[in-house]
């Protein structure tokens, strides 16, 4: 992503300055030496003032980096209009592949979520499936070996955790 | 004393007691090498077992669990760039590169040889020096434990890598992060917004699998989208002996030295265990080292450097809990239940009224620690065949196996929930180029410097000036300030080089 860098960069700087502004409201009774709002506040000012030393190394970089694509621009303008058009063409199963990353996060939180609720024996198979879907998006698919993956897989785990070494995992709706 | 030392030896050599020790080894290398799962609840689970069996039986299983534990990590750490446990973190720095370049077999045999050599050295220093040092661990006061503390916070500038502010930035979020939760000595609320699941805070393992583990599988979504790398370096797999020559060996020996010594040492100071000891040695190998800018790029220095450490740290462990009765970390913890259950209670006269049971405990270690070299060389060639499955099942499972880790650590499943946030957390800092290494070390240390920095002045009544009169306190300081100097000096020096 563009400017990503920066952007990160001045997150760590509002992160910093909300630690070292909401450090105030941090009181205790117990009056000992050092409060508990002694070390919010050190990392407060701490991190507010690395994020400011790392906001401007972004952007001398990127700056940098502007100069150097504008002074080869003129040269390969052709080139970059290929890239852009490469980039246009990307639909479909190929726009998944390249953003495998991004799609993964929803499953992962999906999964997490509803173990509580689901069950974990329900909620693994189900995470399974779909995830190794998400990830042979661009190769030819066993539906049947991912479905018998998606069911054995989870129930050996359980089996192992559950009667094994008596973890207790949650049961969900099938309890 | 020798005597002592061959009745313990003599009372392990049944063949229950072998077999159990072996059971150990085996559970211990399972719990270590899946990311989430680790040592302490390896033992938690057969703490029930132990207590059907004698006292040398159950310690011994334990003695197993202890060893296969702490080495079981580098499996996965080598292999898949997730370190199984802490205790190998600083093995995927150099591991994984090295498995990339093909040299899977080598990583892995170094790995554990020099987990054998960091377990044995550990265990003289156990049944030789534990008296002298566990004296020195006694005079340890908060104001020690700060500066202890102080020193390896400066470490996050040596794991910096090519950016010393972004790494700073990493472990000072690190410290943020550890935050949440009630504050040390006053137990006053810190960021839990009303939460009750956040007033204990983030489990360790939620933050730890979740940067380490679930980024990992982001990352390696995305790169399994391209042309695998894989399948070549399976099929070239072969290898003799443990995969390293003798002279390789011989140069390593410095190394070794050094980083058994750290390992040890962290060991022995309660509060710190294998998880920040093989950070520490990775750190020391690499200032001391000729070419500290070949670290990263998959050398066996970093390997042996970490993988010694964390097992050095096993024995290491052991002495302040068997000579003081003072558990090191959640692990030994449980240890002194599981030795509790059998009728022994550690501490100062343990010696005295326990004598033939330490020396059993001591010959249970060395023979679990030889199971450990000859159970993971023959283990070598099947550990590697979890390359050949393929990534679009591996990575699921392993998320998986991380959600029961980090749920099995709380009985929470708000834990499963914290390790997909610490994942994307972790992910997004791959991204922008911010190195884990230094967070890792800020949130295990931070509130350990926070705790003692706090205890030590109110010990000495707010006048801070009484920590610089404390000759160990003062040698940490020093260290501490030599560890940034030092850190400053290479990287100009790395800079120059890549300029000229």
């Amino acid at each position: 992503m563009k400017h990503s860098g920066i952007i990160a960069a001045g997150l760590i700087c509002l992160f910093g300055a909300y630690l070292l502004v909401s450090s105030f409201s941090l009181t205790s009774e117990a009056g000992a030496a050092l409060g508990p709002a002694f070390m919010p506040k050190m990392l407060g000012i701490i991190l507010l003032v690395l994020g400011v030393v790392n906001l401007v190394g972004e952007i001398r970089q990127e700056r940098g980096r502007r100069k150097g694509e504008s002074a080869s621009a003129d040269q390969t303008v052709a080139g970059g209009d290929i890239v852009e058009t490469s980039a246009g063409q990307l639909k479909g199963r190929e726009w998944i592949a390249a953003h495998v990353d991004v799609l993964s996060i929803p499953l992962l939180l999906a999964y997490a979520y509803s173990m509580k609720s689901v069950g974990f024996l329900l909620s693994s198979m189900v995470y399974l499936f779909l995830h190794m879907l998400l990830l042979t998006v661009n190769k030819k698919r066993n539906y049947l070996l991912l479905a018998v993956l998606a069911i054995t897989v989870p129930c050996v785990i359980y089996f192992c955790f559950v009667k094994l070494f008596y973890l207790m995992l949650p049961v969900g709706i099938l309890g | 004393m020798i005597e002592m030392i061959g009745a313990g030896f003599a009372s392990v050599f049944g063949l229950q007691t072998l077999l159990l020790i072996a059971a150990g080894v085996v559970l211990g290398i399972v719990f270590g090498s899946i990311p989430g799962l680790n040592t302490a609840m390896a033992v938690a689970l057969c703490l029930p077992i132990t207590y059907t069996l004698s006292a040398v039986d159950g310690i011994a299983m334990i003695m197993g669990l202890f060893i296969g534990g702490a080495s079981g990590g580098l499996i996965s750490a080598i292999l898949l760039n997730i370190p199984g446990t802490a205790a190998s973190i600083a093995t995927t720095f150099d591991g994984y590169p090295m498995m990339r370049k093909g040299q899977a077999g080598k990583a892995l045999g170094i790995g554990i040889v020099f987990s054998f050599i960091g377990g044995f050295l550990s265990m003289l220093a156990l049944v030789f020096v534990a008296p002298v040092l566990s004296d020195l661990a006694i005079k340890f006061t908060p104001v020690e434990y700060f500066a202890v503390a102080f020193f390896s916070l400066t470490l996050m500038a040596t794991l910096s890598g090519k950016s010393m502010v972004k790494g700073l930035i990493s472990g000072f979020m690190g410290m943020a992060i550890a935050m949440v939760g009630m504050s040390p000595i006053d137990l006053t609320e810190r960021y839990t917004f009303g939460r009750i699941e956040l007033m204990s805070g983030f489990s360790m393992i939620a933050v730890l699998t979740g940067a380490f583990a679930i980024s990992e599988v982001l990352k390696s979504a995305k790169e399994s989208m391209g042309s695998g790398i894989q399948k070549e370096q399976i099929s070239g797999f072969t290898i003799k002996g443990f995969g390293f020559s003798l002279k390789e060996f011989v140069s390593q020996i410095g190394n070794c030295i050094k980083s058994a010594v750290v390992g040890i040492l962290i060991g022995i100071l309660p509060g710190i265990g294998a998880g920040t000891a093989n950070i520490v040695a990775y750190t020391t190998v690499k200032n001391t080292s000729k070419y500290p800018e070949k670290f990263g790029t998959g050398i066996i220095d970093g390997v042996v450097a970490s993988e010694t450490a964390n097992n050095a740290s096993v024995g290491g462990a052991l002495i302040p809990l068997l000579t003081l009765g003072i558990p090191g970390d959640v692990a030994s913890a449980l240890l002194i239940g599981g030795l509790m259950i059998h009728g022994i209670n550690p501490g100062p006269m343990l010696f005295v009224t326990n004598a033939p049971l330490v020396y059993t405990i001591f010959a249970a270690l060395f023979v679990a620690n030889i199971f450990m070299l000859v159970l993971e060389y023959f283990g070598m060639r099947l550990f590697v065949k979890v390359l050949a499955v393929k990534k679009y099942a591996l990575l699921p499972i392993i998320v998986i196996l991380c959600s029961v880790g980090a749920f099995g650590s709380g009985n929470r499943v708000f834990d499963c929930i914290c390790l997909m946030f610490f994942g994307i957390y972790g992910y997004l800092m791959w991204c922008l180029r911010y190195p884990l290494g230094p967070m890792i070390i800020g949130f295990i240390l931070g509130p350990m410097a926070e705790t003692n920095l706090r205890r030590a002045i109110m010990a000495v009544d707010g006048n801070v000036w009484a920590f610089f009169q404390r000759p160990i306190a003062v040698f940490f300081f020093l260290a501490a300030i030599l560890s940034v100097v030092v850190t400053i000096l290479q990287n100009r020096r790395g800079k120059d080089r890549e300029k000229g």
